[in-house]
């Protein structure tokens, strides 16, 4: 009986830990060789490098935005997480219940606006770089779920999405490989 | 907002007072309708959920017993006052227009007295020759809103259609979600999921702000009296805490009067930066995903056009895909007036 109940745990948790890594693929367009991407990735510059020349590899016209500096973006820390600098709770009083309304649509202005920025920065990332497609992608370990996307940033809309969960044979490369392979079908 | 959804449960009766819905035609042929039309409301609403009714005369003469008179109109930080002389739990008024073209505008307000929430909606359509038909169109809103987890539609989101979707959900459930709507035959515009991390993903109590969303024609919002905001004020108070004041003046006229205009000028650039994207939904789901709650904001019209408080897949092994299937599945089926047999 104790054999069973050790063997159905056993059952249990790989089931819940292959539900955690269920793997996504959905395309709109098949973003092909020759396009001009810009690839944003968060790992550290050796590791770009291998990402960026996986694309090259493949003809992709790989734009210097991610790649142009020393520094990886989880190092500018406001950037990545403005909003938190900008303002965080000093405003929020729990006794002023009129005064939280307009403390809580500050916020969502700020919302609205900050989806414009984004945009706006994306924007000048296709008339200024002559960019076709941005290329975001964070790969994990094996155990975990790698994944990457794709937006047209003529029109600004997601065109390919993947989550990968890398298998334990997968190294750095492949995984990049499985993904270009993915995007320009 | 769920009081009468909940009292089949509940062995307190709720109680529904009717205001006038007044004649802004300028027009005085039509206003035999103003005591019509909600009189015509209570007895449907009456009819399928258990609770007690106050018609408008009725409603006059118990406010007259407080040496108080059922207004016309009533402006939003006075509803608290109303429904407390009164003792009712939902208060429901407003207004109609007939307009030129042979179709009415009927804006309808709901205040909940224990919240403070309110949910006001506009509802133009033709000016039917029989009248219970437009009575229809308006009950199934108040129905679907109390009846359906706070459900409200002014059209669907049909297949085809783009859709930005802002959501509390990290960049690897991102993909899941616009995956199903992919599949489900929706473009997708990159509102979020411009970035390598979701900011919203940390910071659920910031999504929860957009459950009230108010817009012209449309709003879900809960009422605020800067009136009974007062502040201990006197000789002893130095020149700086004047100018404090006069900031949280300024604020509360920018970020609570006027936020309306703010939200529409913004809006209004979402049109030229997204310019494929219909509609902006918040998608909100709780920790494992088995529910969320949505409303969705046509960019064009800058109206609220959906809300539904608690989206929830029916089955076994509910997840974030099979509840994101549910909601679109709700976003795009045309909604339709319960059986009115049954009192629930």
């Amino acid at each position: 009986m104790k054999k069973i109940c050790i063997v159905t745990m056993i059952v249990y948790i790989s089931f819940l830990s292959c539900a955690t890594k269920k793997g996504v693929v959905a395309r709109k367009i098949a973003i092909t060789p020759g396009s001009r991407i810009v690839v944003i990735a968060n790992h550290t510059n050796n590791i770009k490098n291998v990402i960026i020349a996986r694309f090259m590899n493949k003809n992709y016209s790989v734009k210097a935005f991610n790649a142009s500096d020393l520094y990886t973006i989880e190092d500018v820390y406001d950037v990545k997480d403005f909003k938190k600098v900008a303002y965080m709770q000093p405003l929020k009083n729990d006794n002023m219940v009129s005064f939280e309304k307009a403390v809580e649509n500050i916020y969502k202005l700020h919302i609205y606006n900050y989806e414009l920025s984004k945009a706006e920065a994306l924007t000048d990332m296709r008339t200024k770089y002559g960019v076709q497609y941005l290329i975001l992608m964070e790969l994990k370990d094996w155990q975990k779920v790698s994944w990457a996307r794709a937006i047209d940033l003529t029109n600004m809309e997601v065109v390919w999405v993947e989550n990968y969960p890398a298998q334990y044979r997968d190294t750095l490369e492949t995984v990049v490989d499985h993904f270009i392979a993915s995007m320009s079908k | 907002m769920y009081v009468l959804m909940l009292s089949g449960t509940v062995y307190a009766r709720t109680t529904v007072a009717f205001g006038y819905l007044t004649n802004r035609s300028g027009n005085p042929n039509f206003n035999y309708m103003e005591v019509i039309f909600p009189n015509s409301f209570a007895s449907s609403i009456e009819a399928v959920y258990d609770c007690t009714v106050i018609k408008p005369l009725k409603l006059n003469e118990l406010l007259e017993k407080k040496q108080l008179t059922l207004q016309r109109h009533y402006e939003n930080h006075e509803l608290p006052q109303i429904t407390k002389a009164i003792g009712c739990d939902l208060f429901i008024f407003g207004y109609f227009i007939p307009l030129p073209d042979n179709t009415i505008k009927i804006v309808l307000t709901l205040y909940e007295s224990g919240s403070n929430q309110i949910f006001t909606f506009t509802n133009i359509g033709k000016m039917e020759t029989e009248i219970f038909k437009i009575i229809d169109r308006i009950t199934l809103v108040v129905f679907d809103f109390f009846g359906k987890n706070g459900f409200f539609m002014s059209k669907p989101i049909m297949r085809g259609s783009s859709v930005g979707l802002i959501t509390n959900l990290n960049p690897e459930e991102l993909n899941s979600m616009y995956a199903e709507f992919f599949n489900a035959g929706y473009s997708v515009s990159a509102v979020q999921g411009n970035e390598l991390d979701s900011y919203y993903a940390h910071e659920s109590e910031i999504m929860n702000y957009f459950q009230y969303i108010s817009t012209d024609a449309n709003s879900y919002d809960i009422i605020t009296d800067w009136s009974k905001f007062t502040m201990t004020l006197g000789r002893w108070e130095g020149k700086k805490k004047k100018e404090w004041q006069e900031d949280l003046r300024k604020i509360y006229e920018i970020y609570d009067l006027h936020y309306k205009v703010f939200k529409n000028t913004v809006l209004e650039r979402y049109k030229n930066i997204y310019p494929g994207c219909d509609y902006l939904l918040f998608v909100v789901y709780n920790p494992s995903r088995t529910s969320c709650w949505a409303r969705a904001i046509d960019i064009k019209t800058k109206q609220l056009i959906f809300m539904h408080s608690n989206v929830v897949a029916s089955g076994m092994n509910i997840d974030l895909q099979k509840t994101t299937r549910q909601l679109i599945t709700i976003i795009q089926t045309p909604t339709a007036l319960p059986q009115k047999s049954k009192k629930k």
